[in-house]
């Protein structure tokens, strides 16, 4: 029997699986819900929905498109930015608990930190590191700031193939990811952490890489 | 804030338009993606008009 819904929201909500089911429409229904999502609170079951989609590997999957060129950087910054949108809004709770989704939330953003999107997650770093410090001993969330700090430093290094003004504006934004993963982390984390990358950087074959290690690893 | 009468009667015939856009088989995928587009343009209305949510979606669960 045909039943009309005169709700827009319910009707839209009803299809969200079959918006990013279909290739004609997934990076639209991406790009669409994603902006709702920054304007307002989605409805609940829409939320949910949104969210088993885009921790089902779709983000990851579409990176691997985009560097093969199947599909533009718009298409995966719209995926992108639907996963941290989400994310965002629930930074607060990612930890409390650490649910398998959660957790998928979490993976996600470590795995964006190292593509183009990389400085675009540096808000929900700061955001979550600072949440982190509210739940249980404070520390609940030094696991994933601890897998962090190796990814900004290795997108902080000086590469030939890099955009000169793009990599200086990401060393500057970086900055405050930084003081807030230095906020939560203890000294003695910090230090191993820091050192295992630069050793990790002086046992590559770069003889320029290991002249700025040695230099730096004298200051630590 | 703009009357309420005509608001819902549009957000009424456009649920209507969308939803028989939407159980079209197979999908005619450039009329989905304007649709989607049109969603998104009723949501940046109602926020930016300051019209509750609430009116237009009237029996939306947020």
């Amino acid at each position: 029997m045909y039943t009309y819904d005169s709700n827009l929201a319910d009707i839209f909500t009803a299809n969200v699986c079959r918006f990013f089911a279909n290739p004609g429409t997934v990076w639209t229904a991406a790009d669409v819900f994603n902006e709702i999502a920054e304007w307002t609170v989605l409805p609940k079951t829409t939320r949910q929905t949104l969210s088993q989609i885009v921790t089902s590997g779709l983000v990851q999957e579409s990176y691997h498109l985009y560097l093969a060129s199947s599909i533009g950087i718009d298409a995966f910054t719209s995926i992108s930015f639907l996963a941290r949108t989400l994310a965002e809004a629930e930074v607060e709770k990612l930890l409390d608990p650490l649910t398998p989704l959660n957790q998928k939330f979490l993976e996600i953003m470590l795995f964006l930190l190292d593509t183009e999107m990389s400085s675009r997650t540096f808000n929900f770093w700061a955001s979550f590191a600072e949440a982190s410090v509210d739940i249980g001993d404070g520390h609940q969330g030094d696991f994933w700031l601890q897998q962090v700090l190796p990814k900004l430093l290795e997108k902080s290094v000086w590469r030939d193939d890099l955009d000169y003004e793009e990599w200086s504006a990401y060393r500057a934004d970086v900055v405050e990811v930084f003081e807030a993963i230095c906020e939560v982390l203890e000294r003695d984390t910090l230090n191993s952490v820091v050192t295992e990358w630069l050793d990790a950087v002086a046992r590559k074959e770069d003889s320029e890489a290991k002249v700025v290690v040695s230099i730096l690893s004298e200051k630590c | 804030m703009r009357s309420i009468a005509p608001l819902q009667q549009v957000s009424s015939d456009l649920a209507l338009l969308i939803d028989v856009i939407l159980r079209r088989e197979p999908w005619d995928v450039q009329l989905v993606v304007k649709a989607l587009h049109c969603y998104h343009a009723w949501v940046d209305h109602s926020i930016h008009e300051e019209v509750k949510i609430e009116i237009l979606f009237p029996y939306n669960p947020f």
